[in-house]
């Protein structure tokens, strides 16, 4: 596998996650120099504690214009690589979320994400390059009771960024959709305690990390506004075992 | 900076996007017509405005993209369209407003010199 990185400007979008830091670790192993996104100070810390001085952090907020403003206008490198990994978990049955956190929930991960991806397509539009990588999540294709919130702003986010590789295709900015399925992380870990036979569909996020990586490089973006899926064949299980689906 | 010095800059951008000699590039020409400028182009033309001369460019105005739908509502509001239009576009002059009004049944009326009276506009706003 190619894991060569031709160009500078690596941001990533929700770099506070346990992917976001196997990603950093990567990258600084081949001599990149990332920009890390935090939304909470917990974030920054993790990021700090984690991987030290070698990584730039900065403060964004999707919630937030302000905070997307001010994040554009303080941006001094140029970008050529986004990977967007930040996602808040929403649970609940459609019909109990409360009406304030579904707005605010839509803010943050689909209306916020989009004005975000709105600058970012314009600052890299001044170079002519760009690969944006989106991590979603096998939700986006198959919900569980209690996911709807949650799949159904992933299935917009990438919409999104199927839209931003139609359209920006001919300026050579192009894109990708990473579905994923359990990650050994955060939420993922803490199911797969309860449903253990999933143990072997799992993946580790250095797995994912890896893979990103890949997708960066220039047999990577041969990869373009689509989807691929990295479950381990999670989906098809959750097909045969009528866990879910449509 | 005066009118002559935003139009060089801005045949400057248009050329290097539609890869073609500013010199073929008139204030009187019609973005579309002329140059076969695409909505791709309007888009990373904004931006290059952006950087070159430090504005915030709206979009809609600056190409003239809700123009039809000024001069509809006008109609139907039963207001003057020139009136409508100049409200709408306030960085074109009045000998301008009459032409586009002449000339809309021929197809898209964008011309460079409107985007550069746009950039005008904006530079003496700030």
């Amino acid at each position: 596998m190619v894991r060569t990185i031709e160009r500078e400007g690596f941001f990533v979008l929700g770099g506070s996650s346990d992917i976001g830091i196997s990603l950093a670790r990567l990258l600084l192993e081949r001599g990149k120099r990332p920009y890390l996104s935090h939304a909470t100070s917990r974030g920054k810390e993790k990021i700090m504690d984690e991987l030290g001085e070698d990584v730039r952090c900065v403060h964004l907020d999707l919630s937030s214009r302000d905070s997307i403003s001010s994040f554009f206008s303080s941006l001094d490198l140029p970008v050529s690589y986004l990977v967007d990994l930040a996602h808040e978990r929403m649970e609940s049955l459609f019909a109990s979320a409360a009406d304030k956190l579904i707005y605010s929930y839509y803010l943050s991960n689909v209306a916020g994400r989009a004005i975000f991806l709105k600058y970012m397509v314009r600052h890299m539009l001044k170079g002519r390059w760009g690969r944006m990588i989106f991590v979603s999540s096998c939700a986006a294709r198959f919900i569980n009771p209690g996911q709807s919130y949650y799949a159904s702003s992933k299935a917009a986010s990438e919409a999104l960024y199927h839209a931003i590789g139609v359209e920006m295709a001919p300026r050579g900015i192009s894109t990708l959709v990473l579905r994923l399925g359990y990650v050994r992380a955060g939420r993922g870990d803490s199911f797969l305690k309860e449903h253990p036979f999933l143990e072997e569909v799992a993946l580790t996020c250095e797995e994912v990390a890896e893979a990103i990586l890949f997708f960066c490089t220039e047999r990577g973006r041969c990869f373009s506004s689509t989807e691929v899926v990295m479950d381990r064949g999670f989906c098809s299980m959750l097909k045969k075992l009528s866990l879910g689906g449509r | 900076m005066d009118r002559g010095e935003i139009l060089v800059k801005i045949r400057d951008i248009l050329g290097e996007i539609l890869d073609i000699s500013p010199d073929e590039i008139y204030p009187s020409s019609y973005m579309i017509r002329d140059l076969k400028v695409e909505s791709i182009d309007l888009l990373e033309m904004a931006v290059a405005l952006n950087s070159v001369f430090g504005i915030d460019v709206d979009e809609d105005m600056a190409f003239l993209k809700q123009l039809r739908l000024v001069v509809e509502r006008a109609k139907e509001e039963e207001r003057d369209r020139g009136v409508a239009l100049r409200e709408a576009f306030p960085h074109l002059g009045p000998e301008r407003i009459e032409e586009i009004l002449s000339e809309m049944e021929d197809g898209p009326v964008l011309k460079v010199g409107d985007v550069v009276a746009y950039v005008e506009w904006e530079l003496e706003k700030s």
